[in-house]
């Protein structure tokens, strides 16, 4: 391919690319507050307007490249050395950066997922829609890429060297031949592909063992002080030739490929990728509550297991007995875990004696730290965002699930088995942290021990209301799967913030328990008499 | 005509943002009709539907539900809806959904009937009806939802667009079955298919410029329909630059 070609093949797709990238632009401006209502559609159409904002655009990610970069070498490399050998002298810490960066970028980084081999929706709009040629397209791509990656690289390379105390030497020989690893790890998973016909990187088991590697090849070393010498003898130089003649051998290789046609065909399939986005985004906000087949499994879905149930009592059996992954699952999880720490701190106030008094202190600390435990522990968020997903995004188009009648009364049904499930969980608590005060023969005034326990049972009631309040009187969502209600994450980050902030407090208030109780009772009363109110007019798909 | 049924659109409007896609729409239905309605691509059927069904408010106008002397409001609960697109809960089988519904609306029923029987009737197999809905076809989904207000037996049914996803011989079986109902009911379904309407309806209804006009029924299996139709329809465009 000769540089005019490939030159038109770059300004095409950068075209495409910033034009799609100016869109998204207004289309989000146009969803702003106040300002939003000023913008008309008309916008879109003014091609100068957006030729402009394109550039802008594309300065802007070449601005956010950048600075990715530069934070990714400060926070990975730079930073983790300071921690590790503040002490050490000049030379061998430039020794560490060049070690760190080495086996983080050169190697981990070299066999992440390969430009051209990637399946993004800029490449699928390229080729498939807009139909480039998809052999001038990739190499296209692929030597922009690196040559951009390099020159992006290159100023955080010797700055965060020179800070680092790297010399010229090694600062000169890391930036030969970081271009030479990437090229050879694009051209090593481009064999690869020619001869197993996969692409290593879509595996998570590969990357993340490539990736857990790299970084204890990289700290591990450098953290008990020593480096295998990488800046001598492999990119020091005479040696650094090697990686420079196979990162040269690489490119021609890379050049030379003649199967990219065919490797588009085969990866740029539609349904493993989705063209927007923002659709993607929404889709992974559900993809944990999506049900699959083993939901299913060991049960016949021919007999009637609640035939004797009837109506929205029937159709929540079956819901929650399909969504025990999500419900009674993590309640055993749970369980367990309680179950563990009672073992093991009743083990270690029998058999150290000295535990005790600190046990003792902790107790009066506890209901406190439970009230940001709790947050976590409560089963409700998932469940209801499976409910929307499986459940109610379907039932809601129907108008007699939206009666008044109906949508309480499934509030109900569904509030009670959040209840339960959660009031099991408090009753565990209770009997864990009983059993232990008992093991210990602590002294625990009876009325304290009352209080934390009724404050455990109403922390865990009102994190059940919590979220089916939240969802029932708000519901965020809408069919497309976004989110929308800016007041239901507000009252959200706000409980969170207020759990959080119960972690924070040094000496507990004898107060403490009462004050839970009263703002879980009143909590609930408001949530509850809210969702009768508002519900049966909230509760829509958007 | 004392004791008739009608539904009566009164000036339906409704707009998205600058555009106005319903402007006034009117029009009278009778029971035991089935009526045709007719629009390009856009022209606002869904809209039309969606604005009866109570899933969107219009901003003007009124639909009446007239049952002999007595008029009223129509109400969501008055009108089955099948979506174009079927939307049912993935996590039941054919037959809990049923169950679960016939269970809620048991007041609603007339002669109920058992849960195969009704399978029956719109020839869904044994085998299919203890399967998850997930697993089910288009069609099938489509003739669950159809289903589901032949049992309820609504007044007023909406089918948006409901035999385009079926084939042929499911079709076949639809389209006689929407004969077998057409007594008891207000049946308007909403095509772009001018074949479908010619050969199912009683009457048809062009919804174009965001009005809803009438077509003379004696002409429906003359030749000058088809183009009378396309004059109608591509008056659109005018209408749009007026």
């Amino acid at each position: 391919m000769n540089s005019s070609k490939m030159k038109n093949t770059l300004i095409s797709v950068f075209h495409i690319s910033t034009v799609s990238m100016a869109n998204r632009l207004i289309y989000y401006i146009k969803r702003l507050p106040l300002i939003g209502k000023a913008v008309s559609d008309g916008l879109y159409a003014q091609t100068e307007l957006k030729q402009g904002l394109a550039i802008v655009a594309a300065l802007l990610y070449t601005v956010y490249r950048f600075f990715c970069k530069a934070v990714y070498i400060g926070l990975m490399v730079a930073f983790p050395l300071f921690l590790m050998a503040e002490d050490a002298d000049p030379a061998a810490r430039g020794a560490m950066f060049v070690h760190i960066f080495f086996f983080l970028s050169f190697l981990a980084g070299a066999v992440q997922a390969p430009k051209a081999l990637e399946n993004k929706p800029n490449k699928y709009i390229c080729i498939r829609l807009v139909g480039m040629d998809p052999q001038d397209y990739t190499l296209s791509m692929v030597l922009f890429y690196h040559l951009s990656e390099f020159v992006l690289f290159l100023p955080c390379i010797i700055v965060g060297g020179i800070l680092c105390g790297c010399s010229w030497v090694q600062i000169l020989c890391m930036a030969i031949s970081f271009p030479a690893f990437r090229l050879m790890g694009e051209a090593l998973q481009l064999l690869i592909y020619r001869k197993t016909g996969r692409v290593l990187t879509t595996s998570y088991a590969i990357i993340t063992v490539v990736l857990l590697l790299g970084a204890a090849l990289a700290y591990i070393p450098t953290g008990m002080g020593f480096t295998f010498g990488v800046d001598r003898w492999i990119i020091g130089f005479p040696f650094v030739l090697v990686p420079i003649a196979l990162g040269l051998a690489s490119l021609r290789y890379i050049i030379r490929y003649p199967g990219y046609r065919e490797a588009a065909r085969d990866i740029l399939i539609r349904d493993k990728l989705l063209v927007d986005p923002k659709a993607t985004a929404n889709q992974n906000r559900f993809r944990d509550v999506k049900l699959r087949d083993e939901d299913f499994t060991g049960e016949n879905l021919g007999t009637g297991k609640f035939q004797n149930k009837k109506g929205y009592r029937y159709l929540n059996a079956i819901f929650f007995q399909r969504h025990r992954r999500m419900l009674t699952l993590p309640l055993y999880r749970r369980l367990m875990v309680v179950a563990v720490l009672f073992v093991g701190c009743g083990a270690a106030l029998l058999l150290i004696p000295t535990f005790r008094p600190a046990f003792s202190q902790i107790l009066s600390q506890l209901l406190p730290v439970f009230c940001f435990v709790m947050y976590f522990a409560s089963i409700g968020e998932r469940i209801c965002r499976a409910m929307f997903y499986n459940c109610d995004i379907s039932l809601l188009r129907y108008s007699y699930y939206r009666e008044r009648k109906a949508i309480l009364l499934n509030f109900q049904i569904r509030l009670w088995k959040v209840v339960q499930l959660n009031l099991v969980l408090a009753a565990a608590i209770c009997a864990a942290v009983g059993g232990l005060v008992f093991i210990s023969g602590v002294y625990w005034p009876i009325q304290d021990m009352i209080f934390f326990m009724l404050g455990i049972i109403f922390l865990s009631l009102f994190f059940s209301v919590h979220h089916l309040f939240l969802y029932y009187v708000f519901q965020p969502y809408t069919t497309e799967l976004d989110m929308k209600n800016p007041l239901f994450n507000i009252i959200n980050m706000v409980v969170y913030v207020v759990c959080y902030m119960c972690l924070q407090i040094e000496a507990v208030p004898s107060s403490f328990a009462f004050i839970v109780l009263g703002a879980t009772v009143v909590y609930m009363l408001v949530a509850l008499t809210l969702v009768y109110q508002l519900a049966p007019k909230n509760f829509r798909v958007k | 005509m004392e004791n008739q049924t009608h539904v009566i659109l009164e000036g339906i409007r409704k707009s998205f943002g600058e555009k106005e896609v319903l402007k006034g729409a009117s029009f009278t239905f009778e029971k035991g009709k089935i009526y045709g309605l007719l629009g390009r691509n856009g022209s606002g059927k869904t809209t039309l539907f969606n604005c009866l069904s109570g899933d969107l408010t219009p901003e003007g106008g009124q639909a009446y539900l007239v049952q002999g002397e007595e008029r009223k409001p129509l109400l969501p609960e008055d009108i089955g809806y099948v979506f174009a697109t079927p939307i049912l809960p993935d996590f039941l089988t054919g037959y809990e959904f049923l169950k679960f519904y016939t269970d809620i609306n048991r007041d609603k029923i007339k002669n109920p009937k058992t849960i195969d029987e009704y399978f029956d009737l719109v020839k869904i197999e044994p085998e299919d009806r203890h399967r998850l809905i997930k697993g089910y076809s288009h069609g099938m989904k489509n003739k669950v939802q159809m289903l589901c207000y032949i049992i309820t037996s609504p007044p007023v049914m909406l089918l948006d667009e409901p035999l385009t996803s079926f084939d042929v011989v499911v079709a076949l079986e639809m389209k006689k079955l929407l004969r077998d109902i057409k007594k008891d009911h207000i049946l308007i379904f909403s095509t772009h298919i001018l074949q479908l309407a010619t050969d199912l309806c009683d009457e048809i209804v062009v919804l174009s410029g965001g009005q809803l006009e009438p077509v003379d029924s004696s002409m429906l299996h003359s030749k000058e329909f088809e183009e009378k139709i396309i004059e109608i329809l591509k008056d659109e465009d005018d209408h749009e630059q007026q």
